[in-house]
């Protein structure tokens, strides 16, 4: 046996420091993945949309809440605009925008947000699990202390992070720039609203990545996830249009549609009013059955997930 | 051996459905390095798996270290599969194993920074992951399967793609680690002359039976103090002159082949001046090494030979 080469050999030493718990592993794999996912360029394409979006929301309400302080029914001047009615003006940003600190501000300002967190998922989605799965990296996560449990919960978590910093987190800062510029009372008098924003966030959370884990496992590529999830989130919805709206079937078959759920329930834990889209005649679904649509979602994704991931890592 | 086997496996059987991947397995192995034999589909990935709790057996048990609940922690494994994340730097890429082990952040970067120089991988460390060639990939594998300085290191065709002089290396490392620093290895390969050259032990799989458990020169035959001559010159009186010593040979022809054993070097020349002086020419005089070659097949054939 040749040994030319030991000695250029450092010395190896043993380790004999203090280790963490092992489940503190699962934080190791989240910064990691997004660490990954901060370095696609579309994540910051969608990040600058979303901070866009919520700086126009940001800025509407201060509109709308210096608008309210002026006299009442007098002109006010906005920055360079000329002047406008201040019962117009409010009429706008409250029934048009919607942008007075009411549950359906919330609502919009969520739905909007969550589009996003759509697209970067999507786009994304592949590299933060489907990479480990096309380099058969699974089998390294599997053999450590920690295993597939560390690596399910440090990706979940990472999608998580995504969804609550797109979505949660500036709803939450839009409602304490209320608190601010308007009075702390608003908080006493619009819990509901604190916990529901907190509410809709994770059942958007619960919803889309879950859905993450399951298709990705399946398509691991790019495409084959756009291809899935323009299914669930374009052709779902026009399905459920065509037979409830055209062909007058019954509403209860809204419950095809993953993401009206998602978002009925949202409405639900805003306390939000639910808005008819043109041509639609019927938006009544009851809770419970978006409740159901949601559960069976991620019930048969986590078992998927379990399936695949668990399998794959073992067969790699 | 007095001491605790690193693997006990008793029994030991694994099916997937009516496939029976592994058929009652019993071997034991003890510290230093272990070879994990056997052709395609003979079941060592399977058994990889089990020894590291990523599956679980249809019957029987593994013991490591004398003990039945496998502790990760005290495993380090090289997957035969790539199992990198392109994106990240070499030394990220074993820090990060390191944490999924439970070391802080800070001691993972030290550390890994120290096994990497241990391998002598220099600048290359801090390139992608991507960017690296085979060889790297390779030790970057076996670094992270070190970071957290394992009791038992489970290496899955740690040469394989590799080219000789970084297959010699790797070889070395091995060694290394083995003879100085006291790990357990178990080495997964294909390649024989792999396990030659390091290996204390070996267990021998086909089609999911174990043929052979015992050390390396068990398996290969003591050979010591066997040569193999070949005389030319008076043919005739040399065959007379060893048959009177009770010492076979074999015509080839042009030569003569005799194969002798001898305990000391008195004897060796005994037989030589013997030949000599009845007009035989010694062209050559080879002593006889035990070949895991001819083992490996013979264990095979055996198997072949048994099942008809």
């Amino acid at each position: 046996m040749a040994v030319t080469s030991l000695n250029s050999f450092l010395e190896y030493r043993p380790w004999r420091g203090l280790r963490n718990p092992v489940w503190m592993g699962a934080f190791a794999i989240t910064r990691e993945s997004l660490k990954l996912i901060f370095t696609r360029k579309v994540f910051w394409v969608v990040f600058s949309l979303a901070v866009l979006n919520f700086l126009l929301y940001f800025f509407g309400q201060y509109l709308f809440f210096w608008v309210a302080d002026q006299q009442p029914d007098g002109l006010v001047r906005v920055g360079g605009f000329g002047r406008a009615n201040q019962n117009d003006m409010m009429q706008f940003l409250r029934s048009v925008l919607k942008m007075d600190g009411s549950p359906e501000t919330f609502r919009n300002f969520i739905n909007l947000q969550s589009r996003g967190i759509i697209v970067l998922l999507v786009l994304a989605g592949a590299s933060l699990l489907g990479e480990d799965l096309n380099q058969g990296s699974l089998i390294f996560y599997q053999s450590k202390s920690g295993g597939m449990r560390n690596y399910i919960v440090g990706k979940f978590l990472a999608a998580s992070f995504l969804v609550h910093l797109f979505a949660t987190v500036p709803a939450l800062f839009l409602f304490l720039e209320i608190c601010f510029i308007d009075t702390w009372t608003y908080l006493l008098y619009h819990p509901r609203l604190l916990f529901g924003i907190i509410g809709y966030g994770f059942v958007i959370n619960i919803g889309l990545v879950s859905l993450l884990f399951a298709t990705v496992g399946f398509f691991r590529s790019t495409i084959g996830l756009i291809m899935c999830w323009a299914g669930v989130f374009f052709l779902l919805p026009s399905l459920c249009a065509i037979m409830i709206d055209r062909l007058r079937l019954n509403p209860a078959f809204r419950v095809l549609d993953f993401w009206y759920c998602v978002e009925r329930l949202g409405e639900k834990c805003l306390g939000a009013s639910p808005t008819l889209l043109p041509g639609q005649t019927d938006h009544s679904l009851n809770p419970w059955l978006a409740v159901a649509s949601l559960g069976f979602v991620f019930f048969i994704s986590s078992f998927l997930t379990i399936q695949i991931y668990f399998k794959k890592g073992v067969e790699s | 051996m007095g001491e605790i086997p690193v693997i006990l496996c008793r029994n030991l059987s694994r099916k997937f459905g009516s496939k029976t991947v592994l058929n009652n397995v019993s071997f034991e192995v003890y510290p230093g390095i272990i070879g994990l034999l056997g052709p395609n589909g003979a079941g060592k990935s399977t058994l990889i798996k089990l020894i590291l709790g990523l599956d679980i057996p249809s019957s029987g048990g593994i013991t490591l270290f004398g003990k039945t609940k496998v502790e990760l922690g005290k495993i380090g494994f090289m997957p035969e599969a790539k199992a990198i994340i392109p994106s990240m730097k070499g030394f990220e890429f074993v820090a990060f194993a390191g944490e999924l082990e439970g070391l802080k952040r800070k001691d993972a970067l030290r550390r890994s920074h120290e096994i990497l120089d241990c391998l002598s991988m220099g600048e290359a460390r801090f390139r992608k992951l991507g960017e690296y060639s085979t060889g790297m990939i390779q030790k970057v594998k076996l670094a992270q399967a070190l970071v957290h300085d394992p009791e038992l290191l489970i290496l899955d065709e740690p040469t394989a793609g590799l080219d000789p002089p970084a297959r010699n290396q790797m070889l070395d490392y091995l060694s290394y680690f083995a003879r100085q620093q006291g790990k357990s290895i178990v080495l997964s390969t294909h390649l024989l002359g792999d396990v030659q050259s390091v290996c204390d032990q070996v267990v021998v799989l086909n089609f999911g039976n174990c043929l052979a458990s015992c050390s390396l020169e068990k398996l290969v035959g003591n050979k010591e103090n066997r040569y193999l001559i070949e005389i030319a010159g008076n043919q005739i009186d040399s065959i007379s002159a060893l048959s009177n010593l009770c010492i076979g040979t074999q015509d080839m022809g042009g030569f003569t082949k005799v194969f002798i054993q001898c305990e000391s070097t008195a004897e060796i020349n005994h037989i030589a001046s013997q030949v000599l002086s009845a007009g035989g020419v010694i062209r050559k005089f080879i002593p006889l090494e035990g070949n895991l070659d001819d083992a490996f097949f013979a264990l095979l054939d055996k198997q072949r030979m048994e099942k008809i």
